[in-house]
């Protein structure tokens, strides 16, 4: 600062750091679910799909046409609601 | 009708009321808090949808958010508070002038909440004092609104010589705030 | 562009630098390399005009504490955007000795991950203009993502799972 003008700013991250990792190393799979519904609190859904598709790629599941369509439309919706 | 608000203790006669200047500063103050929101996370969208037109926080007085902790009166925490965050809350509440009070909105910034973590702070309580807890993760609008009500019910009937009593005083000092 | 033609045109155009390689359980294409050789390696993949690798997607630490002499691990994944393939390279090293030359030379964008994984798993990244931590406390003394630490809040009062199972937190006497 020089009065009041910015000569440099420096960024700094890490303010809300919840340890996310550390927690998703010791919870059972299904109970990441909801940690992942608080990373991004405006499209959850969205989150939420990142994770379990991860689980079913690890896991080898095969998910049904049905519940496919399901997810498409609540990610389009969660679309829809986040700014 | 119009509904008009309840008097306070007092004595009523031909023109004029008496009552004690406690509860009309209580009754003052209690109607015009001015928010400072400190949002870090879920909590503050639940209260951005409580500050909008649906639930209409202004409707308490509280028509102006400050921004700045020097003119604002009630500090709401909202959300996770990391380790890292912990001084700059800190730095927020001293700035504040007081009477000042505290609201900790959702389970993060009461106890921690499902961040059980050694990066997260196990609730605001442990740097500064706080008034009022809401629980919930996150909570809705409804339950903000009530901890808001239970804000205002203390800030009415807060005696005036609170601030300068020896306990505050005591209360401060255990936090390590001057 | 197939996982084999990657794998063979490194072989073929660099003899020696893979330590081994597989095609991992989503189908890509995972190369192992020493510490030694791993500049080079990353500088080979993102300047070798067929192959591309341009692109740094992320970067990262993994510790594996059975594996002796191989505790430590960081994984790079590169993108190569115009056929759209990707690798993932991955380093060991042991524990006692963590140090890696830094990829903030090739990439920019390796600054803040090498910071990242330097905060978590104590990976010095030799090079490094500013290796500092990023997400945690500047005064924290231990790397937080090791398997060895606990996850919860060493210095928490309030919580007694003795009867749950648990053994208490260290530390704390309970009365």
């Amino acid at each position: 600062m020089n009065g009041e003008k910015i000569v440099s700013a420096e960024p700094t991250i890490g303010y809300i750091h919840r340890a996310f990792e550390k927690l998703a190393e010791h919870r059972p799979y299904n109970q990441i679910t909801p940690i992942t519904d608080r990373l991004n609190y405006c499209s959850s859904p969205i989150n939420n799909m990142g994770w379990h598709m991860t689980v079913e790629k690890l896991a080898k599941i095969e998910v049904p046409k049905r519940a496919q369509y399901m997810r498409v439309i609540i990610m389009e919706l969660a679309l829809w609601t986040a700014p | 009708m119009t509904k008009i608000a309840e008097m306070p203790e007092g004595f009523a006669g031909e023109g004029f009321f008496a009552t004690s200047l406690s509860k009309a500063v209580g009754i003052a103050r209690a109607n015009s808090i001015w928010p400072l929101p400190f949002a870090t996370s879920c909590c503050g969208i639940e209260f951005m949808a409580t500050m909008g037109t649906d639930y209409d926080l202004s409707r308490f007085g509280m028509e102006r958010l400050s921004f700045s902790p020097r003119q604002s009166d009630l500090l709401m925490v909202m959300g996770t508070i990391a380790k890292k965050m912990a001084p700059v809350l800190k730095q927020v509440y001293t700035q504040m002038a007081e009477p000042k009070w505290v609201i900790a909105v959702g389970a993060c910034a009461s106890s921690g909440g499902i961040f059980d973590t050694y990066s997260v702070l196990q609730g605001i309580d442990k740097v500064i004092p706080v008034d009022v807890y809401v629980p919930g993760c996150p909570p809705r609008p409804e339950q903000i609104i009530d901890g808001i009500m239970k804000i205002q019910e203390l800030v009415k009937n807060e005696p005036l010589r609170r601030r300068f009593s020896p306990e505050y005083q005591h209360l401060l000092e255990k936090y390590q705030i001057a | 562009m197939t996982n084999e033609l990657v794998h063979a045109r490194i072989e073929q155009q660099r003899p020696g630098l893979l330590v081994g390689y597989e095609t991992a359980y989503d189908g890509m294409l995972s190369v192992e390399t020493s510490r030694e050789q791993i500049g080079a390696l990353l500088e080979f993949l993102r300047d070798d005009e067929l192959l591309q690798f341009h692109f740094l997607t992320t970067l990262c630490g993994i510790h594996f504490p059975e594996e002796k002499d191989r505790e430590l691990c960081v994984m790079y994944q590169l993108h190569n955007w115009r056929k759209n393939i990707r690798i993932r390279v991955k380093v060991f090293f042991p524990v006692e000795d963590p140090h890696l030359p830094t990829a903030t030379t090739l990439w920019a964008a390796a600054n803040w991950m090498e910071r990242e994984t330097y905060d978590f798993y104590g990976v010095r990244f030799v090079g490094h203009p500013n290796l500092t931590r990023i997400l945690n406390v500047e005064d924290l003394d231990v790397f937080p993502m090791r398997k060895e630490y606990r996850l919860e809040d060493g210095t928490r009062t309030d919580k007694d799972d003795r009867f749950l199972g648990g053994e208490g937190h260290e530390g704390r006497q309970f009365d």
